[in-house]
This record gives structure tokens, sequence and C-alpha cells, in this order.
């Protein structure tokens, strides 16, 4: 087609960037100039404006310019690993500084920066859960936020209904999810990755839709409200300030709960058996690892986490509704693990806070923020296919001074 | 010597291709038994039948673990090959668990012990006494066999970063690990150079006559297999074309007759 | 409400349905069978192909076009020719270079690009709901059955003429012509196609643009026949479609269009029986219920691990 041009030009990067340039040039004109209007049912085309669209195939044009001629910048930013070096006592201190930090964070700070504070707690709960799932054991699992609604509208209605207090209703809003789990996965985890994720993206859907038809139990898309709050042994009945900090020392309880945990099961031969078959299944079964009970056990855990999660955020809020738990939330969800490093506790909840956090901090990012979190997943998948936290640490280490293992 | 599996009938098509042909064996306990044949000839389906990664379409599969009672291949899913019969197999194209470190993939081949000693994780998670001898212990014997193989300066690398002929050790180590009754070993010496290849041979004597493994190969380097053999299998097109000791198989017309042409026999 | 010319009515409304979901199918399984991989992204490359046509019909309107066939035609062309490009830069971005990354990675991106198209075409278009004016306003009556009347609407024709005629043309160019021969290589060992000298790389990238096109059909025909547009659109119909393909059995042509069909009857049965509430819940049901009893679908074959 392009014949005609020297095959020296054709092969160069001078090319590749000019004909992506014009794909993308073509490609974004109708999006960007073409804007139908209604007038009285009569539609015509706006007129055309062109500033956005020329400064988006600039941004194409640039982006291109930076792949084709500076490869080797951004290949070392995709391999060189921000592994902070620091020594087992170091990491000890931060923890516990961070931990520190966290209960002083109520003394110094208002209402809304504690309501945030909460909410990001349980998001990073939340991302941790998931990153079981996905960064462990490998399984793409598109319907977590599922398991995060069945934990809210579980204690939501225990509590409306029936007047089941908060810590009765908890172990439901955790064996609940870990049962529907169990039964979406078992007949599905036997087959192939993407139909899993295929098949709980459609789950979460079933869900959401049950969740605003079956108006008479849930309440419909209208949701539940007036959930009662939880109290801890009287404590946090007072008054609102009282009855956030407890929320805040809850979900921060909770949170360093999912950490040891999932720090712990890291190191078992469950955790090392997920890991195994996200390498290499095939190989895994060949040693007699019993895949199907692995995959299922980690979809289980981390539904009971998402579970007991979402009943954390039915407390807090006061209210649930279906339009929290969208696939948006779950691709959200899923920002956070990839970013973080699919499998790095401090990783994921770097990125959980920042997700959380940043559109509170900046109003006008919220309108673009999934753009550019879609963005940064595909950059990040390119330049750094295996998360961010590529340096993995093992979960032994074989110490050949003593001979004497630590984990 | 009694046998540890007797293969009676086996068959497997694949659609219209027939890859193994009504075929019977029996592999003796203690001993090495090798499999030959050319490409094709079906001697990984063999191996994969065996292990139960595919389901022959005919056949019986027995393992006679003395002095335990005998044990249907068939009836078992290939991880209970595996846990229960404790058959334990490595794979043509090297499968190690390459970003976890060797250690950690010696230690996947203990994992259900593991599993027991940490009462499917209650007893890890809560760090009890008990799980933690039983790590102990499977690291002691992890880093024996990975001393065995000449990697225990290598435990802490991931497996993917090792050199080819360590991979291959390292994959039987793993192996090792999980206690075989017969171990199953797809073509060990493919790609290894002659000094390693001396080496294994040495290895895969010393793992049968001191150790007590039974051992069964597919190979086509016929230095390791003339040497270390006690029985050896010819396997072409799928069908069984001589057995015996190495030096019957070595005088079989039929063998020099599929090996060498027509002409030759 | 169990009356025959209802029920045939039904059916008939369904089949149409049904087609939408198999044009789109014909992408998950062609993707699939060549890549073996799910393209995540497919619904979205539908909804940007609705929304192509829909601008493709305002600027004909307001060039002045009158005659409505070549508004139809110039919505076709326009539609097919940048979904087209769209599945090519979709490939380019999230599959090229994860040629050789764990599995989970493409899947990654994918979801990744959806997002992106998604939010893409909400900031650039706005987030209100689109609607077009039927444009074929003819009914047919086919017949009489205890006073009710079967119709089939222009619009159910042309849809039925386009679904056959883009099925035929993707089936004989993958039987027919020496491009099919390399896909059907490539689909076989793509390792294999390379050493013989075919581009697999190209192979692939015109296997994402024909599903492309398969999805701008029925991007045009949802314009017209139900004339609703949103960016949200392509979430749910895509989910629908891919359904539909491992219903039929993923990898196979004529299984993407025979499930788009069956799934298209299930949901708009189930709409007029039973009410519309659940018609999605029937569907993912569907979905599950395949892959627990027959993974490979209605005409796939059971393939066999690779050990």
């Amino acid at each position: 087609m392009l014949s005609f041009l020297p095959p020296r030009f054709l092969a160069s990067s001078y090319a590749k960037i000019a004909g992506w340039t014009l794909v993308a040039a073509v490609i974004l004109f109708p999006f960007f100039v073409l804007q139908a209007v209604d007038h009285n049912g009569q539609l015509s085309l706006a007129p055309m404006t062109y500033r956005p669209y020329v400064l988006a195939v600039l941004g194409v044009f640039l982006g291109l310019c930076a792949v084709f001629f500076l490869p080797a910048p951004l290949r070392a930013l995709g391999q060189s690993c921000p592994d902070f070096a620091v020594s087992d006592v170091q990491k000890k201190g931060l923890q516990v500084l961070l931990v520190v930090g966290l209960l002083l964070l109520p003394l110094v700070s208002n209402r809304a920066e504690l309501d945030l504070a909460t909410v990001v707690l349980l998001s990073v709960a939340l991302a941790w859960g998931m990153t079981i799932v996905v960064g462990y054991a490998g399984l793409l699992d598109l319907g977590y936020i599922a398991f995060y609604a069945v934990g809210a509208y579980t204690y939501a209605l225990l509590s409306t209904d029936y007047g089941v207090s908060f810590w009765v209703a908890l172990p439901l809003c955790a064996l609940l999810p870990a049962a529907l789990a169990f039964c979406v996965g078992f007949p599905i985890l036997r087959l192939r990755g993407d139909y899993f994720a295929i098949v709980t993206l459609g789950f979460a859907e079933i869900v959401r839709t049950l969740l605003i038809n079956a108006q008479s139990i849930t309440g419909g898309p209208n949701g539940v409200a007036e959930i009662p709050r939880p109290t801890l042994l009287g404590w946090g009945a007072a008054d609102l300030d009282e009855r956030m900090m407890m929320l805040y020392v809850l979900a921060l309880a909770w949170a360093v709960v999912v950490y040891f945990v999932m720090r712990r099961l890291r190191v078992l031969p469950l955790g090392r058996a997920w890991e195994a078959l996200r390498e290499d299944d095939i190989a895994a079964r060949s040693l007699g690892v019993n895949v199907h009970r692995m995959k299922l056990s980690a979809h289980m855990i981390g539904a009971m986490i998402a579970g007991i999660c979402g009943a954390f955020f039915a407390a807090k809020q006061g209210f649930v509704s279906p339009e929290s738990f969208t696939f948006l939330d779950t691709a959200f969800l899923l920002a956070m693990v990839v970013l973080g490093g699919m499998g790095s506790p401090w990783g994921v909840a770097l990125a959980a806070t920042l997700i959380v956090a940043l559109p509170e901090v900046s109003r006008s990012f919220a309108d673009y923020r999934m753009l550019f979190f879609g963005m940064v997943m595909v950059l990040v998948m390119i330049f750094r296919p295996r998360g961010f936290a590529t340096a993995r640490r093992p979960s032994v280490v074989y110490k050949p001074a003593s001979g004497e293992k630590t984990s | 010597m009694s046998n540890l599996l007797t293969v009676t009938d086996l068959s497997m098509a694949f659609g219209g291709l027939v890859a193994v042909d009504h075929i019977s064996f029996a592999v003796k306990l203690g001993s090495i038994t090798a499999m030959i044949g050319p490409n094709g000839a079906g001697k990984t389906t063999v191996f994969n039948c065996v292990t139960r990664f595919y389901t022959p379409t005919s056949g019986q599969m027995v393992l006679t673990p003395e002095p335990e009672s005998a044990l249907d291949l068939h009836t078992l899913s290939p991880y209970k090959v595996a846990k229960k019969a404790r058959v334990l197999r490595t794979f043509q194209n090297i499968r190690l668990f390459g970003q976890m470190s060797v250690l950690e993939n010696v230690l996947i081949g203990q994992h259900n012990l593991l599993m027991r000693a940490s009462s499917c994780s209650v007893a890890g998670l809560l760090n009890l006494k008990r799980y933690r001898t039983a790590e102990k212990d499977a690291m002691d014997l992890a880093m024996g066999w990975l001393e065995i193989m000449g990697l225990t300066e290598d435990a802490n690398r991931p497996a993917a970063s090792l050199p080819y002929g360590a991979q291959r050790r390292l994959e039987i180590a793993r192996c090792l690990a999980g206690r075989p009754r017969l171990l199953c070993l797809d073509e060990p010496a493919a790609g290894l150079n002659p000094k390693e290849s001396l080496d294994l041979k040495n290895l895969l004597k010393t793992l049968c006559y001191q150790h007590g493994i039974t051992i069964f190969l597919i190979e086509h380097d016929m230095s390791v297999v003339m040497e270390i053999s006690d029985h050896i299998l010819v396997l072409d097109y799928g069908r069984l074309l001589a057995q015996g000791t190495p030096e019957a198989v070595r005088t079989h017309p039929d063998v020099i007759r599929a090996y060498l042409g027509e002409d030759a026999a | 409400m169990l009356e025959l010319g209802y029920f045939l009515q039904q059916c008939l409304n369904g089949l149409s349905l049904g087609m939408l979901y198999g044009l789109i199918a014909l992408g998950y399984t062609m993707v699939y069978g060549i890549v073996g991989m799910i393209n995540f992204a497919h619904g979205e490359v539908f909804m940007l192909s609705a929304f192509l046509a829909f601008l493709a019909f305002v600027g004909l309107q307001d060039a002045g076009v009158m005659s409505l066939a070549v508004c139809i035609v110039g919505m076709f062309l326009f539609s097919m020719a940048i979904t087209a490009l769209y599945g090519y830069a979709l490939e380019a971005v999230a599959y090229k270079p994860l040629r050789s990354a764990p599995r989970l990675a493409p899947l990654i991106t994918a979801i990744g690009m959806s997002i992106l198209f998604q939010n893409f075409v909400q900031l650039t278009q706005g987030a209100q709901v689109k609607a077009l004016p039927p444009l074929l306003t003819g009914t047919n009556i086919l017949g009489m059955f205890d006073h009710f009347a079967v119709t089939v609407s222009d619009t159910q024709i042309v849809l039925f003429i386009s679904t056959l005629v883009t099925a035929v043309v993707l089936y004989a160019v993958i039987h027919k012509t020496p491009l099919g021969r390399a896909q059907r290589a490539c689909a076989q060992d793509a390792k294999m196609a390379s050493l013989l000298g075919i581009s697999v790389n190209r192979v692939i990238a015109i296997t994402f643009m024909m599903g492309a096109v398969g999805a701008a059909v029925a991007g045009v025909m949802v314009t017209l026949y139900y004339g609703v547009l949103d960016f949200y659109m392509g979430f749910l119909v895509g989910m629908k479609a891919f359904t539909a393909a491992v219903l039929g059995g993923i990898g196979s042509l004529e299984g993407a269009l025979l499930g788009g069909v069956l799934l298209g009857l299930i949901e708009t049965l189930w709409s007029a029986y039973f009410g519309a509430d659940y018609k999605n819940v029937a569907a993912f049901g569907v979905l599950i219920f395949v892959l627990m009893v027959r993974p490979s679908g209605l005409l796939g074959r059971p393939t066999l691990e690779k050990v």
C-alpha cells in the first residue's frame, strides 16, 4: 500500500510514529470533534471545536516519540525496582512507627479527615483481600465486589430487620460470602483462568441485579438505610465524635488483622501452593497439590475478608445501596492490586491510599481518574507485567551459616 | 524382584490418532526401567497416562507398593497419583515455579505433608510448635536433597535464574522431596553436556541402589540408557516393539530395523 | 399469554436480539481461536462502533444527505472502517507487547483498555443517553394467529440480511482465502506458522480487525434497531455476547451465531413470560450452567491440556 515510499523509511521509527499518529488522528477525530446536539428531537452537529482533539493527537505523538526514541530510559524505568533496601529491623521500626502514627491520627484530625482515613483503611483491607486472590493465587476475580456487597447487605438486613447486633452478625458476614464463593468457584475453578474471570464478572452482575430487583427484601435501588452503628462494649454510643473514633479504631484493627493473616498465609504451605499454582498449575498437580482445593480456598478466604470489610462499610455508612457495588468498584480494586505490585502488601496499601484519597484531595482529578487509571493499568502491565514490586521475597530463606531458617 | 507398576493393555487415542496402542509392561521394584523410541512413538503419552494427566482409552495401570495394598491408578486424579500413590514425575520441557526460590520449589514437593502439619493452616497461622517442627524437618529434608544435587549454594535464588542443567536437577530434587515410590523422568539428560550427563548417570544409580527409589525414565541418550537400565522398553508408533535387558534390546532385529532402517536388519 | 402468535412474535424478536449477540460473539470467538485469550475490551469496541454509527448518521443528515439508504450505507462504512482501526489499535497496545507475559497480564491490559474506552467516550461525548429516532419505520405482517398479527419490521429484515452477509463473508475469508489459511495455521500452532513465513503478528492484528468489523455491524444495527446508546452499553452486551460464544463453543464461527441466537431467544422469552427483571440473571445462569456441564460449548470440541 505504501510501497512507493523508500523501504528504509518504512522500517524506521519515523514511519511508525507517523503511521500511529495518523491512526490516532483518524480514530480520535469522530469522538472529539463530532458532537450531536438535540433540538427538540432534531439531531444536528454542534459547531466543531478542535482544541481538545489537537491536544490529544499531540499527546499521542509525544507518547509515541517517547516509546520509540527513549526506549532505554523507559525500559530502565520498567526494570529498575523501587525495592527499598530496608533491613528487617528497620522494617519492624517502620511498621511500629506507622501503627503508632495511625493510632495518634484521631487526636490530630477533624471529622472529615478521620472519615476519609476510615474509608482508606477499609479499602486497603479490601484490596489486601483481593491481593490474596489475584496476586497470590493468580485468579482474576472480577466479581470480588459482590462478596463485599453480600457482607454489607448481610449486616444491613440482619440488623434492620431482625435487630441482630453487629458482633453477632459479623461471623455470618464472613460465612455467607465464603459459601457463595464456594458455590461459584467449585464448578468454574476447574476451567481456565479467563473463564473464571468472566464468570465472576457475571456473578457480580447477578448479585447486583438481585439487590436491585428483590425490592421486598433488599429495598431495591433505594438500598437499606438507618443501619444501627456498632458499639464496642458500650464505647461509641455517646456522640458522633466517639462513634467515628470507634469506627476508625475498628477499621484499623481489622486492617492489621488482614495484614497479619495475609503475611502469615504467604509463608505457610497454603500460600506457597497458591504461588506455585499461579506459576504452573500442571507442575503443582504433578507434585500432589490439590490445585482445585487450593484455588477454592484462596477464593473463599478472599470472599471472607471482603464480606467482613462489607459489614464494616455498612456499619460505617449506616446506609447501603446497589450503587456502591458496580463493576467500576471492582476496577478500582483491581487497579490498586495491579499498581501495587500484585502481591506486595505495602505496594497495594500505597496504591489504595492514593486511589481513594486523591479524588478527595483534588476534585478536578475525579472526572479524569478512571481514564487515568485505565491508562496506567495498561502501561504498568506493558512495562512491568509482573507489577511494581517485582522483587519477590522468598517465603523461606536458607541461612547457610547456622543452617537455621527464618520466615 | 516384584513388580511395582503393572501396565496391561494400555491404549490412548486422540480422536483418530492412536498414540499408544495396547501395550503391556511392568516396572520392577528397585530397578531402573527405560523407555526408548523415536520421537512421536508415544513415550510421553505413556507417562501422561500413568500420572493420569490423560485418561487412557483402555487398559489397567496398577501400582503394588508392598507391603501396602495395590492401587489402581485409573481411579486417581493427577494430584492423587502424586499424593497417594507417590508416583512423581518430571517434564520434558522443564516445569519449575520460576519466580519462586529453589528451596520453595522443593518445599512444594512436600506440600501435603506440610499441609497436614499446619492443620490446613490453622496450626500454621497460630505458629504452633508442632508446625514449626514439621517445617524444620521439611527444610532439612529439602536441603539434604539440594546438597546431593549440588544446589545448596543456590537455595535462595529464583528457580528460573538457574542454568539449564541445574534446573533439570532441581526438578528431580523437587520430586525426591515427595518421597517417591516411583520416579518418572521425562528425558532427564536432554540438553545436558557430557559431564552433566555422566553425573546424571551416577546420580540415578545412587538414587536407585542406595536410596531404593524405583526409576522409570524416557531417554534418547543411548549411553545413559544402555549403561544404567535394568530393563528397556522400545516403543514405535505407539506399539511395544521389544523389551528386555539392554543386551537383548541392542541385538533385537526389530529394534535395529526401527532405528537403522529396513536394510540393516 | 400462551398464544401461538405472541410466542412466534417473541421468537422473532429473540432471533433479532440473538443475531446482535452473535455478531459480537464472532469477534470473541475469532480472537479466542487465534490467541487463546478473551478480548475483554470487545464489548467496548462494540460500544465505540455504535457511537460512530450514530455520529455518522448525524453528520450525514447535517451534510444534507436525504436518502435513507445512503445514510445507512454511510453509517455502515464509516463505523466499520473506524472500528476496525480501533480493533487494530487495541491489539497493538494491549496484546502485542504482552505475547510472552504471564497469562493474567493481557487480561488486565484489556480491562484497562475497556475502562479507557468507556471513560474516553464519556468525557468526549457526555454521559447522557443518546437517542436516535427510528429510521426504518415500516413493518410487515407475516401472518395472523388468533387475531394476533406477527410482524417483522424493516429494521429486523436489514438486521437478518446484514448478519447473514457478515457471517458468510467472515466464513468465506477464514475458509477460502490465503489469509484465512494463515489464520487457521496460527490458531493451530503460532510458532510453527511463523517458522513457515507467516507473519503471526499481522494475522493476529487482522483477526482483531475482523472481530471489530463484526462488532461494528452489530453497533450500526443496535443504533438502527433500538436507537439508544450510552458509554456503558458495551459492558453488559459484551458479556452476553461472550456467553453466546461460550454457549456455541468458543473458537467456532457457526457456534457463535448459534449461541447468540439461543441466548437471544432465552432472554426474550424469559422477559416475555417471566418479566424483564431477571433476564440478565437468566443469561448468566446459562453461562455458568454451560461451563459446568459442557465447557467446550455446543459445537466446540473438547481440548486436551498440553502437558
